[in-house]
């Protein structure tokens, strides 16, 4: 039962991760706004998931997507930085009540507004990182900014809907918050 | 040192963290430092074979445009051929053929992946040092310029597009806003020596191609003196100095010039005439008296004091 489980979810990181190559890593909404949806595939993992393995699988992620798109270590050193904020914004957004035991990072779970919000920190901390090492320049900190706010809307409105689209079913309890 | 095990031990993954970090940047800037096949992976056979199978479904889907573009290149060469001219003047010198040596040839290459969103970009090929594929060897595509090679595994190349930060070339353009004091000047001539004016060639003027990462069918042509007076529709083409491209493939043509802030010298945005997200096929330039020039070229720069 636990493997069926588990066979789910690295074909659904699998399914992401071409998704990402095969598809948005194409897209260039009026060459500006560049999708990500792949930081999903840590978004998604259990609280309570090691902290170490989080970055080991992240650093492995990150390596995978850079060589499909000639980008060696960019993709990697940004979602690394997601795998180690992740914990700290799940702290930040804690809800009045505290955290129950078997809750996950899920919109079934926690419900839309704490998803968004954890969804938006971290994609806008990864498109940060992404843009602002691309580009690398101090003059284009205007292009940085710009670049990282619209990609940002996208990849969030993307996650937010892969997330209700995929996701598990909503639990009556999400309703409530 | 049961202390210091014991802070490591509490904050262990945020030293995981930095040291992930400095990995994942020291791979980064060094590729982006010194491309070569050694970072590149899109020229190691999985990411290749992957990207050889994904562009042989996407082609399917693009049959029609590429039947258009060769039938295209078909008219062209076809006029070329010498059964497609005649001789219109009794001045021109006859040429024998066989005088000219092979300068240049042509490897036909694939392209099997290829960006433009980013801020330096690649394209793979699907050709590589089997097939005479060498790093440093030029690519243009039937419009225009593509990249360079950066980096050849055995079956496979990596090529740096011409919309890539660390891309230059030289590129020239004949001004057209320099037609009228062009024509004033040989009329003057004409009328001193009793003759006819003929219209002048105006003579090219080159300046650096780069690009500054804004549009991806953008591109800068920088250093062209600010006398020029180059108007939009003007084309602009390779200069053949260098190794990289034979003298006169197109590059694109004048959209905007200005002013670089400062500085006496133009700006010129170019625009690209291939659409760098349709590129599917390209030839790879090879041209055989590199070794000879480089040499030459080196000893020069060694005995300069």
């Amino acid at each position: 039962m636990i493997d069926l489980k588990l066979l789910r979810q690295i074909l659904a990181a699998l399914g992401l991760m071409v998704f990402q190559i095969a598809v948005l890593n194409q897209v260039n909404v009026f060459g500006m706004a560049r999708p990500f949806v792949y930081p999903l595939i840590l978004l998604a993992l259990p609280f309570d998931t090691n902290r170490a393995s989080v970055l080991g699988l992240a650093f492995a992620i990150g390596l995978v997507l850079d060589s499909f798109s000639d980008t060696p270590g960019l993709n990697a050193a940004a979602l690394v930085l997601v795998a180690w904020l992740r914990p700290h914004v799940a702290d930040m957004l804690t809800p009045k009540a505290g955290y129950e035991s078997g809750d996950r990072p899920r919109i079934a779970s926690l419900g839309p507004v704490w998803f968004v919000s954890y969804a938006a920190i971290l994609l806008l901390a990864h498109h940060t990182a992404y843009f602002a090492l691309e580009i690398f320049s101090f003059a284009a900190i205007g292009r940085i900014v710009l670049h990282t706010l619209f990609s940002g809307l996208i990849s969030l409105g993307m996650v937010v809907m892969l997330e209700y689209l995929f996701g598990p079913p909503l639990e009556r309890k999400s309703l409530s918050r | 040192m049961r202390n210091l095990l014991k802070f490591l031990l509490r904050y262990h993954a945020f030293f995981l963290f930095l040291a992930l970090e400095v990995v994942c940047l020291i791979f980064y800037f060094r590729s982006a430092e010194y491309p070569n096949a050694s970072v590149f992976y899109s020229a190691n056979k999985m990411a290749g074979n992957a990207y050889l199978r994904y562009s042989a479904v996407v082609e399917y889907t693009r049959l029609g445009d590429r039947n258009d573009s060769l039938a295209a290149e078909n008219a062209k060469l076809r006029a070329m051929l010498a059964n497609a001219r005649m001789i219109d003047s009794v001045n021109e010198r006859c040429v024998d053929d066989s005088l000219y040596r092979q300068l240049y040839t042509y490897i036909p290459v694939r392209i099997i992946n290829n960006s433009v969103t980013g801020r330096n970009n690649y394209l793979t090929l699907d050709r590589g040092s089997r097939e005479g594929i060498r790093q440093d060897m030029g690519v243009i595509s039937e419009e225009g310029i593509v990249g360079k090679v950066v980096a050849v595994s055995e079956h496979f190349s990596v090529v740096m597009s011409v919309l890539h930060s660390k891309f230059s070339t030289s590129a020239a353009l004949r001004p057209s806003g320099s037609v009228n004091v062009a024509e004033r000047v040989a009329a003057s001539l004409a009328a001193d020596s009793g003759g006819v004016a003929k219209t002048p060639l105006i003579p090219a003027i080159s300046g650096r191609l780069s690009w500054d990462g804004k549009h991806p069918r953008m591109v800068q042509l920088i250093d062209i003196p600010g006398h020029v007076q180059p108007r939009p529709g003007d084309e602009v083409f390779t200069t053949g100095f260098g190794t990289l491209f034979p003298e006169g493939i197109p590059v694109g043509e004048v959209k905007e010039v200005r002013q670089a802030p400062g500085s006496y010298f133009l700006e010129i945005d170019v625009s690209l005439k291939p659409d760098f997200s349709a590129l599917r096929y390209a030839y790879v330039v090879n041209y055989l008296q590199k070794q000879e020039l480089e040499t030459l070229e080196n000893a020069a720069a060694n005995d300069r004091p």
